[in-house]
């Protein structure tokens, strides 16, 4: 340092020291910047930085579609232009009540453009819970695009108001197997946890849910939920602290890709059918005249009922029918909550409830088969020397049946049939007539005595034919019914529910059960299963509604076979009685070569040969029909009216070898006597299938027009009936001209005569 | 300075112990920085939201690769005696020269500055180490041996620093050139010149200033933001995005607060709403994330780092040594307050990564090969006349 001369190093160490001072303020300044902008101006900027980031927006990607067995498309999607509502923007601009003149203003903007919206509606949406404060709340659906325009240019005049597209369900068939087909809805919280749980969050298709998007809330729409459900499309914008879009990130972005197709084993036409005579069904129940001879009987109410149909050859279901029904197009714009209310409400008779999966029905007569297959594969009936009666062996059916080991003289000991007739039958007749006391017989003597006193036979036979266990058809909230034993009168006496246990299970128990009585509940759907196993020598199939999920392009992702669980012992020791007696039911049998009675006329015998007496008259002979009608009764109603039947039947007797081709299943809640109400319901689903005349299934839009059409011709003919309108001789109008039915129109309702005898009415 | 003419006595019996020749506060002060801008690094780069690919960790591993290499070319630059600079300075300052010329006619462009090499995967900018070049040649100009720096020998030093300031504004390099001036200016201060021609020199620097600014020289953009810093109300078109871009830097810094938002967490940075985060507006990212604390931390570690620099300076056994550690003290001074100046909004936005923390390679090895020689400066402070660099 000396060669550098002392003064100069003397300037230099100063100058060092200048530029040390200058540092130290410089860095003082940096933190002092920082202290104020990260502690005295945080909370501004933390403001700023939560209204000014990068929104990413999803967009839902069009549900997959629902095609019927066919082809034809159930369920599909449109798109239509929605009114919503920012509350945080709407609330933030306006006063309270501002608030209110902008709604009555909204509200009658909308219905001007045509489509009718209350303010009292919208304010019910604004408060709905279902959305988050951040969404936009959807307050009429389906408006002008017109209104577009118009609201988009008026942000002035209605802050936070937009119009957007949505894409919707869109239902061709309107209400046709609403029940079976479920509806959407928008994700709950709960739903919307369960959901993102399973989601993989590295998975770049995932299928990821956003509050308020539509999730699959019953039937086909929520079991296949994962598979309809498309993969959301995702924008990315920049957007400043005005929601001003700063910049759009193209790279960053996806469209959404649509959800996968479901072909469902539904044969729409059979559906249609199905659930047009079921409603038909239960009409004609209605109007039945009380019984002369006990007028305080309860009324037929008959306003609620299922029916199923099955190929018994593979499980698949053809059609499934519940009543009353719902239109699954009122949650398209989201159902308001009086609305749900009232599909749900019992004294509405539940319209959501699917009861050909959710109903359980005490199963009545239908259940005789049961007990008789129990009967012969448990040796209670046969040729043995334990046997208690042989297969042809006669039985005197005097109408009452007395348990004999009794201990005591007294009522519980009687068990009287409501409807017979004195007469001896074997097994078949049992069948055919639906003989009680021959049953109750097997239960008392057979089962409960006999063999011993714990014996559960029908039980365990019961369970076999998939009785009191879910049949595992692919549709949500279905029940397993109950099979009672002692271990459920042991759990149901532990709940509280019964008065006693299983230790004093008695023989009126099991001999109520024989009957398909007590305490035994099925579904509308296990019935049919049980038919269809009959049908099928023994074959139970998981019953199957879906074959195949395709992609957009018709590509199969993924098949569903017939799923068999088992097979049921089939012999024709067995075959032969059922086969014979259930033919029985719609025909008549032969006089017995033991018995050497008349002609006995199976409970169905009107139904499917007098149709004079609300029948029709069906070619059994070229197509058998197998079946047991049913009466279950329940305490202060009407009885429960079950038919259930398959065809083509083989007919041992008379020498007839067919494959069944379909199970129909039917029960009418409160309508009376099985053979004279759900049997000609399903009898006039039947006679189509066998002659192969099942008319097309129409869409809604073809029924609207020919409700217009058939009011028209009414109007005519009640103007003609009430002399309003003059009619020359020959019936020609003088003044205008008679109105007539379309082609098709006329097809669907049965022609004009229909339209004579039955007024409106012919449409349904 | 003092207290050490009285000990080479002793000095030369033995060798010093180690511990007298390192500077642990200097050498743990730049890791522990270093470290922490891989961290920030990684977070600035590893995907925004709505990304749904895995976080990249791309940047993260060429930034430690950078660390890596910086280190060596840092620990290799404490042995380089100051002879040898001397002997190889015209050959390297004219390979600076050449290079800066050269990325003129091939270098990549990088938002309207040409002045990288590209260099397979990795690109390389020759500005950085020309910084480092310049430092040395002012150091070696403005002291010479055994007399005070003539006025002759400060217009050298000037001219020698004119050429490839001359080549920056071609790129156009707005920010490195001010690196580049203020290195100049304060090496010539602190050499010891008159207190007048300071006056002129600053008369020459603002009148520059000036000149430059009404000219054609500096790009469109970079009139639009200093247009922005200098008049906040002027918002023409094209400095409204700019404008938007210092803003939501500040927003950032602000959104962290006392605790910062969290690792990884900062909303502002992952929604990819500051610019250039993982260089120039690295400090956002900081101050988001790690808030007024982790902020802090950093603000401190480049101070402790600073001091130590200005330290050795004063340390220093040599004029040379002085001054080049006087220039390294002004650029790594200049680059932080710019650096982290500009994204609080206390400085127009000129692209100058802060030191040690902002990815990139060039800046990294320039940077650690600095203090490197900061380092060996303080290894020979108690040797009188370079005998220990002469030894070696």
């Amino acid at each position: 340092m000396a060669s550098n001369g002392p003064a100069a190093d003397e300037r230099q160490g100063f100058r060092l020291y200048v530029i040390g001072i200058v540092a130290v303020c410089l860095v003082a300044g940096l933190f002092a910047r920082l202290w104020y902008l990260q502690v005295l101006e945080s909370e501004e900027l933390q403001t700023a930085a939560a209204t000014n980031i990068l929104r990413v927006v999803y967009t839902e990607a069009p549900r997959g579609r629902i095609f019927d067995a066919s082809g034809r498309i159930l369920v599909d999607n449109r798109v239509v232009q929605v009114v919503t509502v920012d509350r945080l923007a709407f609330r933030a601009a306006l006063g309270e009540s501002e608030q209110q003149d902008v709604l009555l203003e909204l509200a009658e903007i909308i219905s001007r453009s045509g489509r009718l919206t209350k303010v009292r509606h919208i304010e019910e949406r604004l408060a709905s819970l279902e959305f988050g404060p951040f969404d936009k709340v959807p307050v009429a659906f389906d408006i002008d695009p017109d209104l577009l325009v118009y609201l988009g240019e008026r942000p002035d005049l209605f802050p936070g108001v937009s119009v957007e597209e949505r894409t919707v369900r869109s239902y061709p068939y309107g209400e046709l197997a609403a029940h079976l087909l479920g509806y959407v809805g928008p994700l709950t919280q709960p739903e919307y946890r369960a959901q993102s749980a399973q989601i993989d969050p590295t998975d770049p298709d995932a299928k990821t849910y956003q509050p308020g998007d539509e999730i699959g809330k019953s039937g086909i729409e929520r079991i296949f939920e994962n598979e309809l459900r498309g993969v959301p499309g995702v924008r990315v914008f920049e957007v400043n602290r005005l929601d001003e879009i700063v910049k759009v990130h193209d790279d960053k972005g996806r469209q959404p890709i649509p959800g996968s197709d479901v072909h469902l084993t539904i044969d729409l036409d059979i559906q249609s059918l199905l659930e047009r005579e079921l409603r038909r069904g239960l009409d004609e129940a209605r109007r039945q005249e009380p019984p002369a001879e006990s007028p305080d009987t309860p009324d037929f109410v008959a306003s609620s009922g299922a029916a199923v149909a099955i190929d018994p050859r593979d499980g698949s279901i053809l059609a499934m029918a519940s009543f009353p029904t719902f239109d699954p197009r009122d949650f398209v714009n989201g159902i308001s909550q009086r609305q749900f209310n009232e599909l749900t409400a019992q004294e509405n008779f539940s319209p959501i409830l699917n009861r050909a999966i959710q109903g359980l029905y005490p199963p009545g007569s239908t259940f005789k088969v049961v007990t008789a297959y129990a009967a012969i594969t448990q040796g209670v009936i046969g040729a043995d020397a334990s046997s208690l009666i042989g297969v042809d062996e006669f039985y005197n059916d005097t109408g009452t049946y007395r348990y004999p080991f009794c201990l005591e003289e007294s009522d519980t000991c009687l068990f009287d049939s409501p409807y017979c007739c004195e007469r001896g039958v074997d097994l078949r007749d049992a069948i055919t007539v639906s003989s009680d006391t021959y049953f109750y017989r097997l239960a008392g003597e057979g089962f409960f005595r006999r063999r011993t006193p714990l014996d559960e036979g029908i039980q365990e036979s019961a369970r076999a034919f998939g009785l009191g266990t879910q049949t595992g058809v692919p549709l949500p909230h279905e029940r397993a019914g109950v099979v009672p034993d002692r271990d459920y009168y042991d759990f149901q006496y532990d709940q509280g529910v019964f008065l006693r246990g299983g230790d004093q299970w008695f023989a009126g128990d099991t001999i109520n059960l024989a009957i398909g009585q007590g305490n035994l509940l099925t579904t509308p759907l296990q019935v049919a299963n049980v038919y269809a196993s009959l049908a099928s020598e023994g074959k139970i199939h998981q019953p199957n509604i879906a074959v195949k999920i395709t992609d957009r392009n018709g590509e199969i992702l993924e098949e569903f076979g017939p799923r068999l669980l088992r097979e049921l012992e089939w012999t024709a020791e067995i075959a032969t009685p059922l086969l014979d007696g259930m033919n029985g039911v719609t025909a008549y049998n032969l006089p017995s070569s033991s018995g050497g009675e008349a002609l006995l006329q199976g409970t169905a015998y009107e139904a499917f040969n007098l149709p004079g007496a609300g029948g029709v008259n069906f070619p059994l002979a070229a197509w058998p029909v197998a079946g047991k009608t049913g009466t279950a009764e329940k305490q202060g109603k009407a009885d429960f009216a079950w038919f259930a039947a398959f065809g083509p039947a083989s007919w041992p007797e008379r020498g007839y070898r067919h494959t069944p081709e379909v199970v129909v299943a039917m029960v009418l809640e409160e309508a009376g006597f099985g053979g004279d109400v759900a049997a000609p319901a399903v009898a006039r689903v039947l006679l189509p299938i066998a002659t192969d005349t099942v008319g097309r299934a129409r869409t809604a839009r073809e029924v609207d027009v020919c409700y217009a059409e058939v009011k028209q011709l009414a109007s005519f003919l009640e103007g003609v009936r009430t002399g309003e309108i003059k009619v020359d001789s020959d019936g020609v109008p003088l003044s205008e001209t008679r109105p007539e039915l379309s082609e098709d129109c006329s097809e669907l309702v049965g022609g004009e005569e229909a339209v004579e005898r039955r007024g409106l009415d012919a449409l349904l | 300075m003092t207290s050490t003419a009285t000990e080479p006595a002793r000095r030369k019996a033995s060798p010093d112990p180690w511990w007298l020749l390192v500077d642990p506060f200097l050498i743990l002060s730049a890791l522990a920085t270093a470290a922490m801008g891989a961290v920030l690094v990684y977070s600035a780069t590893r995907g925004v939201v709505g990304d749904f690919t895995e976080p990249s960790t791309e940047f993260l591993e060429r930034q430690a690769l950078f660390i890596v290499m910086g280190v060596v070319a840092g620990a290799s630059a404490v042995f380089v005696p100051p002879r040898l600079m001397k002997t190889l300075y015209p050959l390297v300052y004219l390979t600076m020269i050449a290079a800066l010329w050269l990325v003129l006619q091939v270098g990549v462009e990088v938002s309207g500055t040409r002045g990288w090499f590209s260099l397979g995967p990795f690109r390389m900018q020759p500005s950085e180490p020309g910084k480092l070049v310049v430092i040395i040649g002012l150091a070696l100009l403005l002291a010479p041996r055994g007399k005070e720096a003539g006025i002759r020998r400060v217009l050298l030093a000037l001219l020698m620093a004119a050429a490839p300031i001359a080549l920056l504004l071609l790129q156009p390099d707005l920010g490195t050139t001010l690196v580049y001036l203020v290195i100049a200016l304060v090496m010539v201060i602190v050499s010891g010149i008159k207190a007048r021609w300071i006056v002129l020199l600053a008369i020459i620097a603002v009148a520059g200033t000036v000149g430059v600014y009404r000219s054609d020289a500096l790009a469109e953009y970079q009139e639009a933001r200093l247009r922005v810093y200098l008049f906040a109300s002027d918002v023409s078109d094209e400095s409204a995005s700019y404008a938007f871009n210092v803003e939501q830097a500040q927003i950032a810094i602000g959104n962290g607060g006392l605790r910062g938002q969290g690792l990884f967490q900062g909303t502002q940075t992952r929604s990819d709403l500051v610019p250039q985060q993982q260089t120039d507006f690295i400090f956002t990212v900081a101050g988001e994330e790690l808030g007024l604390r982790g902020a802090s931390l950093l603000l401190g570690l480049l101070a402790v780092l600073l001091f130590r620099v200005w330290r050795t300076a004063q340390l220093a056994s040599t004029p040379f040594e002085r001054l080049m550690c006087t220039g390294i003290f002004a650029m790594l001074l200049f680059q932080t307050f710019q650096s982290v100046g500009m994204t609080m909004g206390m400085m127009p936005v000129t692209g100058i990564p802060l030191p040690l923390v902002s990815y990139g390679g060039s800046s990294m090895l320039t940077t650690m090969a600095s203090l490197g020689l900061v380092a060996g400066v303080y290894r020979r402070r108690l040797d009188i006349e370079g005998m220990l660099g002469a030894q070696q």
